[in-house]
């Protein structure tokens, strides 16, 4: 395990810059993962952690040691990869040896770590079979162990559940935040899945167009966003202009993230805070989308804002397109927000 | 073709005989050409394949420069007669040939006793020469198939370069490999027009000519043109038994 550093890591491909001047550190035993809409740069960002992509500017360290030009074979990072990538030549107990063999762990315990490795991951009775026999799940239990049996400074994650049935996925999540916790190994993982991410890391580092435009707990990041494009791609998030609210609630004691930009204020309202029934904000509802456990309201307000609400589908009953409606919003639930750069 | 090489008459079909197949079993003369055939064949074969590995791995990972010109040059000879191959080395191998030329102004020798342009070498490059485009062109085809996260994964698990070629790449290639193997021993097997011209090793299709044009025995020419036939039909067939590698019979 280590803690790994990065500093002022930037990546140039041409005249396009995938990674811009990104400093983060992921803690020794940490799960950090990082979100962000395709062509963010966090996969370059991983590439260039396991040496994959030289780094145009800044430093890589784990721990103390400086890894930014050290060839991909000599940095003892775990990969494990959106397509599994597994090596169909090989069975699997081959597979999960390959590591150790490399790496000139003798025979004999390279079959014993990955025999315990297989055990963990609930695939034993797998060992002698091709991986192209095996299911989604399975194979992608085989990469985390191949990952696991080098006993890697640092776990990388990269899409490890995409292409995954919803249920699947899951169950793989709780099995493998279990894993996580219990054997404290530095993770990487990354995802366009901010469910996946909220629900399995320590922290979140949120990534726009090369920059990382916030760390945080997942918690912290969900409540208080630090500017209007993490709360947008952070769950669902009204942002809406101050006078939109002003005279409903009280706007000017709302929490602030950090200065103003440009003299504009922006407000974010969480969809699930707003409280329908009774309150000073009136809006009619222009669409109602039933969701299961929740109903979605598309709202207008009187301004013509276009609001969305989320409410329980028992207060749901008896509302339709067109009703007019009144809600509530607590102060302490209403974030400003700067807009994004 | 296979009817007048059982045939007794020489030039119609007519009668019923072997004596054209025993001809090339007993005969020490075709012997020598089938072993010439099959020798310098698989030889030049093994060196095409050799060399056209390295270079489909280098244009499958690395951003080469100028990898259009490259490709371009490598596979310009697909869609050249053999004829005009014969000539290309004749004009940089023979007596007046450039590199010849050059190499006898650097050594100080004289350029009759460097040109290779209608030796068995020259010869050989003329081969490699239509042979590794040949090559070149399914084993791209084969890379532009190979799971570069699987060699990532290896990389990753502590794998050279090298060990990532051995252990992920070549596993994944193979086919490839088969397929190129058969691809171009055939083409080995069936070149003429350079033969026609360097004339430096007599090989099968060039006696099937001298068989026709010299001494007018269309049943020998028969009856060797459905050997070259049957033999290259049944070793496609075995080596395809063996491997999934796309190439046609």
């Amino acid at each position: 395990m280590a803690t790994i550093t990065l500093e002022t890591l930037t990546k140039q491909f041409d005249s396009t810059t995938a990674v811009d001047a990104v400093s983060l550190t992921i803690n020794d035993g940490e799960v950090l993962g990082i979100v962000g809409p395709s062509g963010c740069g966090k996969t370059t960002t991983l590439r260039l952690i396991a040496g994959f992509e030289t780094a145009t500017e800044g430093t890589i360290q784990y721990d103390d040691e400086d890894m930014t030009h050290v060839p991909p074979e000599n940095r003892n990072v775990g990969l494990v990869f959106q397509g599994y990538a597994l090596f169909n030549n090989m069975t699997v107990r081959q597979n999960v040896t390959f590591g150790p063999k490399m790496h000139g762990v003798r025979k004999q315990e390279r079959r014993e770590r990955a025999n315990e490795l297989l055990e963990l991951l609930d695939i034993r009775e797998l060992a002698d079979r091709a991986p192209q026999t095996l299911s989604g799940g399975q194979q992608q239990r085989v990469g985390l162990a191949r990952a696991l049996a080098i006993e890697p400074r640092i776990l990388l994650l990269d899409e490890p559940m995409t292409g995954l049935d919803a249920q699947l996925k899951r169950s793989l999540r709780r099995e493998l935040g279990e894993l996580l916790d219990e054997l404290d190994v530095t993770t990487l993982y990354v995802t366009h899945d901010q469910e996946q991410a909220m629900a399995m890391c320590d922290r979140i580092a949120v990534m726009n167009d090369g920059h990382v435009e916030q760390v945080s707990t997942p918690a912290d990041i969900y409540e208080s966003p630090a500017n209007e494009f993490v709360a947008n791609f952070i769950g669902t998030t009204n942002i809406v202009a101050t006078n939109t609210l002003a005279g409903a609630v009280d706007t000017e004691t709302a929490p602030d993230q950090g200065s103003t930009q440009n003299g504009h204020r922006q407000l974010a309202v969480r969809p699930d805070d707003f409280v329908v029934g009774s309150g000073p904000i009136e809006a009619q509802i222009a669409n109602l989308f039933y969701l299961g456990e929740q109903v979605q309201l598309i709202v207008t307000t009187g301004d013509g804002t276009e609001l969305t609400v989320h409410c329980d589908r028992f207060d749901a009953d008896g509302l339709s397109v067109g009703d007019q409606i009144t809600m509530d919003v607590e102060t302490s639930r209403i974030h400003a927000v700067n807009e994004t750069q | 073709m296979a009817r007048i090489s059982f045939s007794e008459a020489r030039l119609v079909t007519e009668g019923f005989t072997l004596e054209y197949y025993e001809q090339l079993i007993v005969d020490p003369y075709y012997r020598t050409i089938a072993i010439n055939t099959l020798w310098f064949g698989l030889a030049t074969t093994i060196v095409s394949i050799t060399i056209a590995v390295p270079v489909a791995h280098a244009l499958a990972k690395y951003d080469l420069r100028g990898e259009s010109l490259i490709l371009t040059v490598l596979s310009f000879p697909n869609s050249l007669p053999g004829i005009v191959a014969a000539f290309m080395i004749i004009v940089l191998f023979g007596n007046t040939g450039l590199i010849t030329n050059i190499v006898a102004a650097f050594s100080g020798r004289s350029p009759i006793d460097l040109a290779i342009a209608t030796s068995v070498g020259g010869l050989f490059f003329a081969y490699l020469y239509s042979m590794i485009p040949r090559a070149l062109l399914l084993l791209r085809g084969t890379y532009a198939e190979v799971n570069t996260d699987a060699e990532e994964a290896a990389r990753s698990l502590g794998a050279t370069p090298l060990q990532t070629f051995r252990y992920v790449t070549l596993p994944q290639i193979k086919p490839g490999l088969i397929g190129a193997f058969v691809l171009v021993f055939r083409t080995a097997l069936a070149i003429f027009g350079t033969i026609l011209i360097l004339k430096s090793l007599l090989v099968w299709t060039l006696q099937i000519d001298r068989e026709i044009a010299q001494g007018f025995n269309i049943a020998q020419a028969s009856a060797m043109a459905t050997i070259w036939f049957g033999f290259v039909f049944l070793f496609t067939l075995l080596a395809l038994r063996y491997t999934s590698a796309e190439v046609s019979l």
